[in-house]
C-alpha cells in the first residue's frame, strides 16, 4: 500500500484506542441505563409497562393507546390498593419482533414492571411469549389475541379470541340478510385470516356459500387487481383491512361501477372513516367497539375522554388499552392488592366490568368475553359514526 | 490457471494502488484505500496486545453486566459477525451489496424451520445444514448479480435481498403458529456439551462460534486468496490479464460471506427465539452497511465497533426517543459520513480526487 | 383483460417514478436512494394542497413536484454534489435522508396513512372499450404517455438531451468541449426529484401517501431500472410496463407470491441480458 509510514504505524494504536474508547462508552452507556433494576417486591410503586409501536409501522398505535392507558390509571387516581402505580414506556416493533423482545426484556428486567398493556400486533407477542412465560408477567393484550397464546395466563387477551370476533356475523348475513353466498377479503398474514373465521364458518353452517377468498400480501401498493378480480356473483363482499387500504380498495371498487354490498369486520377505523364516509354510507359492519356505541359505560369512557384529550372523540386504540389497563386494575383488586402471578392468574377469571364494549368477563383460557354490535355507517352532523343496529352479548370464544 | 502462481506473482504487494488506474465504479468509497491494508505489515506487537485486550474485554465484560446487557452484547457480538461477513465482499473483494441481510436471514430461518416444524435441536446438524442453505442462496443470488457490475451491482443486490424478503414474508412454509414470522425457536442441544440456558452462558456460547467464524474470515482476507480479492478490487482488468479467473474468485467471495452470514442468522435464531421479514429486508442490510462504513471498511474488526454504535444508539433511541427512532438512525448514516469525508479530506485528498473523477460515471 | 389495464395503470406510475431515477443514475452516476423519498414528500405535500385546502389538482401537482425540487435541490448541494463517484458516501446519504424523511412526514402529517386522494372529476369512471374503468387510471395513463414523449423528445431530439447523452458515454469529451456537465447534471438531478414529487401526487390518487413509501416505492422503482437499464427512458417505460403487469397479473394468477413472483422476472431478465433491456450499458 501506498500509505506513509507513519500513518500505517499509527493505525494499531488508534485501533487499540478506538476499541477501547468504543467499550467504554458501551460500559457508560449500560451502568447508565442499568440502574433501575428493581425486583417485583411488593412495597414501592408499582410499574405498569405499556408495550406499543411508537415508531416505524403503526407508530400511530402507540400514542393512542398511552392515551387510554393514562385516563383509565388517572380515573384509579394512579394508585391500585394504596400502592402508587408508575408507568413505563417500551416500544413495540410490529416489522423486527427480536427488537420487541429485546424491550420486553427492558422494561422487566431493567425496569421491573409485572403488569403489561401490550404488546398489540400478533408477532410481537408471539415473539415475547416464550419469554413472559419464564417470568411473573401478565400481560393484557388487545388485539391479535390467537389459541397459541391462549390458556397460559401470561397473556389476557381482550376483547376476544381472534377466530371468535365475527362469529355472530355468519348467522346474521344468512338469517336477517338472507345472502346465499359470499365474497370475502382481508389481508395474508394471521389476524387477516383469523378475524375472518368467525363469519365464514357460521355462515357455511347456516346454509350459505363462500364463493371467493382474496387475501392480500403484506406490502401491496396497489388495491385495484383485487377489486377486479371480485367475484361478483357473490351476495355481499365481507372484508377486514387496514383503514387506507380499505379506502384504497372502496374506491376503486366503486369506480369499477360494482354495485355489491360491503360487510366491514370491525368498521374502519378513523380518521380513515372520516375521509372516506360518504363511499360507504349504509353499509354495515361488525365491530366489538366503536364511538357511537351507546352502552352507558362507552358515554362515560367518551365524555372523560374527551375531556382529557381536549374534546377528541375516542379511537379502537384508545378504548382497547383503556379497557385492558381498566382490567389489570381490577384485577389486581380483586387479588388484594397482590402482585403474585399465581394470585393474578385466580383473580382475573373473577373479574367483571360494565366496559364501553358491553358487560365483559374473562374466561378460563383467559380470552375476554364481551358483546359484538352489527353496525351501520351513518352521517351524524359533521362526523361519520357507525350506528348500532344489533347487539350480541357474551360472544363466547370457540378454541 | 490461477493455481499455478505464487505468491511473488501477485501485483498486489505493495505498489499498484499508486500505479493503476480504476477502471469501474464498483469499489467503494474514497476514504479508506489507504487503511485496507495488509494486516500483516503491521508492527509485531502491537496486534497481538490489541486483539489480546480486545479478546480480555470481550470476555471479562460481560461478567460485570446484567443479564439484560449481557443479551444486549450477545446480540452486538451476533451483528457484528454479520458485518464482518459483509465486509469480506463489501471492503476486501469492492462488491457493494446491499443484500446482505438475506444470507443471514436463509442460515436464521433453517436452523427455525428445522427446530421448530422438524424438531431438530442439534446445534451441530442446525448449524451445518442452515449454512449449506445460505451458501445455496448466495450462490442463487451471487450468479445472477455478478452478471453486473459497478452501480448496476447495488442495484440488483438490493433488489435480489427483496426478492428474499418478500419470499419470508409471502411464503406460508416460513411462517409458525399465529405470526409472520419463525417463532419459538428455542437454544440448541451442543452436544456432548449439557448447557443450562442462561443470559450468560448464551452470550459465550455467541462469543465462542462467531470467534470462530471470525477467525475464518480473517484466514481467508489474510491469505493469497483474500490478496486476489484486494486485487481484483483494485484493478480487476489487470487481475484477469494476470491470468486470474477473477469472476470465480469474487463468486466464491460472495457464497463465503453467505454462509458466514447465515452463521450469524443461526445464532442469532438461537438468540432471539425469532426470525421475522425486517431480520432479511433491506432495513437490516441497509445497517450492516452503515455498521461496516462506520467502523472502516476493509478491515475486519471495524464491523465489530460499527455494531456496537448503531446497535446501542438503536437501543437507546427506543428507550429514550420511541417516537423519533428514525430520526436518530437517519443522523447517525448522515453524521457517519460527515466523519467519513472529514477523514478522507483531511487524509488522502490525493486517492479521493483521483476516484471522484474516474468514478464519475457509469462506465459503457 | 381489467389485470392488464391494471398493470398498465400501475406501471405509468412506476415510470413517473423510475424515469426520473434511471436518469439520475445513468447521467451522474449517482445511486440516489432516497428517491422514493421524494416521491413520499410529493405525496404528502399533494394531500395538503387537493384534500386539506381542497385546491384544484393541478395545483397539487406542481406544490408537490416544487416540494419534492426543493428537497432535491437541498440534497444535491448539501450532499450529492461532493459525492460524485464515492458509492459508500451515497449510500450512507440515501439511507439517512429515507430515515430522516420518514420521521419528518410523520411529524408534520401526523402517523396515520392517508387514503387516495378524491379528486372533482377524477373520482367517478369512464366507459373504455366497453370496460368500466376507474377516471384516475385513466388520467394517470395519459399523463405517463405525454410526459414520457416529453422526456424521450427531450433526451433525443434537443441539445440538452444530446449532451446528457454524451455525457453518459464519454464525460472526459464533453467536459473538454466545454460544457459545463455538473450544471446539467444538477439540473437533471432537480427535474428528476421534480417528477417524482409530481409522482407522487398522481399516485396519490390510487395508493394515498405513507411513510413507508420512501422504501416501497423505491423498490418497485428500482426494479424498473434494473429491467429497463440505466439511463433509458424507453427502457424505464418498458421496464415499468412489465413491473406494473406482473404485479397484476400475479394477483389472478399465484395471489399469495405476487410480490416474489415480480422479482423472479427480474432475476430471469437479467440472467438473460445483463444489462437490463435496452441494454445501454455494458458491463462485461
Amino acid at each position: 500500500m501506498d500509505c506513509t509510514p507513519a500513518l500505517r504505524n499509527r493505525t494499531p494504536r488508534r485501533r487499540l484506542l478506538a476499541l477501547a474508547l468504543a467499550v467504554v462508552v458501551a460500559l457508560a452507556l449500560t451502568s447508565a441505563c442499568s440502574s433501575g433494576t428493581g425486583a417485583s417486591d411488593d412495597s414501592g410503586p408499582l410499574k405498569v409497562g405499556i408495550l406499543w409501536p411508537f415508531n416505524g409501522a403503526y407508530s400511530n398505535y402507540g400514542p393512542d393507546g398511552l392515551a387510554g392507558t393514562q385516563l383509565a390509571l388517572q380515573e384509579a387516581g394512579m394508585k391500585v390498593s394504596g400502592r402508587t402505580i408508575e408507568l413505563v414506556k417500551g416500544s413495540e416493533d410490529v416489522l423486527d419482533p427480536a427488537n420487541t423482545l429485546r424491550e420486553a426484556k427492558r422494561l422487566v428486567q431493567q425496569e421491573g414492571v409485572t403488569i403489561m398493556i401490550g404488546p398489540v400486533f400478533g408477532s410481537s407477542q408471539q415473539a415475547v411469549a416464550a419469554y413472559f412465560k419464564t417470568t411473573n408477567v401478565m400481560a393484557f393484550v388487545p388485539f391479535g389475541n390467537t389459541k397459541e397464546l391462549a390458556g397460559r395466563g401470561n397473556f389476557i387477551g381482550w376483547p376476544t379470541l381472534d377466530t371468535s370476533f365475527s362469529t355472530p356475523l355468519g348467522g346474521y348475513m344468512a338469517d336477517q340478510l338472507h345472502y346465499k353466498s359470499i365474497a370475502t377479503l382481508a389481508p395474508d398474514y394471521v389476524y387477516g385470516h383469523n378475524v375472518l373465521v368467525g363469519a365464514t364458518q357460521t355462515f357455511t353452517q347456516a346454509g350459505g356459500k363462500v364463493v371467493q377468498q382474496q387475501w392480500v400480501p403484506l406490502g401491496t401498493t396497489d388495491l385495484l387487481p383485487y377489486a377486479s378480480n371480485l367475484d361478483r356473483n357473490a351476495d355481499a363482499l365481507v372484508m377486514w383491512l387496514v383503514p387506507q387500504d380499505a379506502a384504497s380498495f372502496v374506491k376503486s371498487f366503486r369506480s369499477l361501477g360494482i354495485k355489491m354490498p360491503i360487510i366491514f369486520v370491525n368498521g374502519v377505523f378513523d380518521p380513515t372513516f372520516q375521509s372516506m364516509g360518504s363511499d360507504i354510507v349504509d353499509s354495515l359492519g361488525i365491530v366489538d367497539w366503536s364511538a357511537g356505541l351507546t352502552n352507558a359505560a362507552n358515554k362515560t369512557f367518551a365524555a372523560d375522554f374527551a375531556k382529557a384529550n381536549k374534546g377528541q372523540v375516542p379511537n379502537n386504540q384508545n378504548a382497547a388499552a383503556y379497557v385492558d389497563t381498566k382490567l389489570a386494575l381490577a384485577t389486581i383488586e380483586k387479588a388484594g392488592g397482590s402482585t403474585s402471578f399465581e394470585e393474578l392468574k385466580k383473580a382475573v377469571t373473577q373479574v367483571k366490568l360494565d366496559t364501553p364494549y358491553g358487560p365483559g368477563h374473562i374466561d378460563e383460557n383467559f380470552l375476554g368475553v364481551t358483546s359484538r354490535t352489527i353496525v351501520k355507517a351513518v352521517h351524524q352532523g359533521s362526523r361519520y359514526v357507525w350506528e348500532p343496529v344489533k347487539t350480541f352479548d357474551n360472544v363466547p370464544n370457540e378454541l | 490457471m490461477s493455481k499455478k502462481r505464487t505468491t511473488n506473482d501477485l501485483p498486489m504487494e505493495s505498489s499498484s494502488t499508486t500505479g493503476a488506474a480504476r477502471t469501474d465504479g464498483a469499489a467503494s468509497g474514497g476514504s479508506s484505500t489507504a487503511t485496507r491494508g495488509n494486516p500483516a505489515r503491521r508492527p509485531r506487537w502491537k496486534q497481538p496486545l490489541a486483539t489480546g485486550v480486545a479478546a480480555a474485554l470481550l470476555i471479562l465484560l460481560p461478567l460485570l453486566l446484567t443479564p439484560f446487557h449481557q443479551d444486549l452484547a450477545t446480540r452486538i457480538v451476533i451483528l457484528a459477525l454479520l458485518a464482518m461477513s459483509l465486509d469480506l465482499i463489501y471492503g476486501y473483494a469492492g462488491m457493494i451489496s446491499l443484500g446482505h441481510a438475506a444470507f443471514f436471514g436463509a442460515g436464521g430461518y433453517t436452523v427455525g424451520m428445522l427446530m421448530v416444524d422438524g424438531g431438530v435441536t442439534n446445534f451441530w446438524v442446525g448449524m451445518a445444514v442452515s449454512v449449506l442453505v445460505a451458501s445455496v442462496v448466495a450462490a442463487i443470488v451471487g450468479f445472477v448479480a455478478l452478471r453486473t457490475r459497478g452501480i448496476y451491482f447495488i442495484l440488483v443486490t438490493f433488489a435480489m435481498g427483496q426478492m428474499i424478503y418478500s419470499l419470508a414474508q409471502q411464503w406460508d412454509v416460513l411462517q409458525t403458529s399465529g405470526a409472520e414470522a419463525v417463532v419459538g425457536i428455542a437454544p440448541p442441544e451442543v452436544s456432548p456439551l449439557v448447557i443450562q440456558w442462561t443470559s450468560l452462558n448464551m452470550y459465550y456460547f455467541t462469543l465462542v462460534v462467531a470467534g470462530v467464524a471470525a477467525l475464518v474470515l480473517y484466514l481467508l482476507v489474510s491469505s493469497r486468496y483474500g490478496l486476489v480479492l484486494r486485487g481484483i478490487r483494485e484493478n480487476q482488468q489487470r487481475m484477469s490479464a494476470l491470468g486470474y479467473n477473477t469472476w470465480l474468485y469474487q463468486y466464491s467471495a460472495f457464497i463465503a460471506a453467505g454462509a458466514i452470514a447465515g452463521v450469524a442468522g443461526v445464532l442469532f435464531a438461537y438468540y432471539s427465539g425469532i426470525m421475522a421479514p425486517a431480520n432479511v429486508g433491506i432495513a437490516q442490510s441497509g445497517l450492516i452497511v452503515l455498521m461496516i462504513i462506520i467502523g472502516g471498511v476493509g478491515r475486519l474488526w471495524g464491523g465489530v465497533i460499527g455494531a456496537v454504535v448503531v446497535e446501542l444508539a438503536g437501543f437507546l433511541a427506543d428507550q429514550y426517543a420511541p417516537d423519533h427512532k428514525n430520526l436518530v438512525l437517519g443522523a447517525l448514516f448522515v453524521v457517519a459520513l460527515v466523519v467519513l469525508r472529514a477523514i478522507a479530506i483531511t487524509g488522502k485528498k490525493r486517492a479521493s480526487r483521483r476516484r471522484s473523477e474516474e468514478g464519475a460515471h457509469v462506465h459503457a | 383483460m381489467l389485470a392488464v389495464l391494471n398493470g398498465i395503470s400501475l406501471g405509468f406510475v412506476l415510470f413517473l417514478i423510475g424515469s426520473g431515477l434511471s436518469l439520475i443514475i445513468g447521467s451522474m452516476g449517482i445511486i440516489n436512494l432516497a428517491h422514493g423519498a421524494l416521491y413520499m414528500v410529493g405525496a404528502y405535500v399533494g394531500w395538503s394542497v387537493a384534500m386539506d385546502a381542497g385546491l384544484p389538482f393541478w395545483l397539487a401537482i406542481v406544490c408537490g413536484a416544487l416540494a419534492a425540487a426543493a428537497v432535491g435541490v437541498l440534497i444535491h448541494q448539501v450532499f450529492f454534489r461532493h459525492l460524485s463517484g464515492l458509492l459508500d458516501e451515497q449510500i450512507l446519504v440515501s439511507f439517512g435522508v429515507v430515515y430522516i424523511l420518514a420521521d419528518v412526514v410523520q411529524w408534520v402529517w401526523g402517523t396515520n396513512a392517508k387514503a387516495p386522494f378524491s379528486v372533482p372529476g377524477l373520482d367517478g369512471s369512464v366507459n373504455l372499450l366497453g370496460l368500466i374503468y376507474p377516471t384516475a387510471r385513466v388520467f394517470i395513463m395519459a399523463v405517463g404517455i405525454v410526459f414520457g414523449a416529453l422526456l424521450w423528445w427531450l433526451q433525443q431530439r434537443t441539445r440538452i438531451g444530446a449532451i446528457v447523452r454524451a455525457g453518459m458515454d464519454d464525460p472526459q469529451m464533453v467536459r473538454t468541449m466545454g460544457i459545463r456537465l455538473d450544471l446539467v447534471a444538477a439540473g437533471l438531478f432537480v427535474i428528476g426529484s421534480a417528477v417524482a414529487g409530481a409522482a407522487g401526487v398522481i399516485g396519490g390518487l390510487v395508493m394515498g401517501a405513507q411513510p413507508s413509501f420512501g422504501i416501497d416505492i423505491m423498490l418497485l422503482a428500482l426494479v424498473v431500472v434494473v429491467l429497463g437499464g440505466v439511463g433509458s427512458i424507453p427502457g424505464a417505460l418498458i421496464g415499468a410496463l412489465i413491473v406494473g403487469l406482473s404485479q397484476a397479473v400475479s394477483v389472478v394468477l399465484f395471489p399469495s407470491f405476487s410480490g416474489f413472483s415480480l422479482y423472479v422476472v427480474m432475476a430471469v431478465i437479467l440472467v438473460l441480458r445483463p444489462a437490463g433491456i435496452s441494454g445501454r450499458v455494458v458491463t462485461q
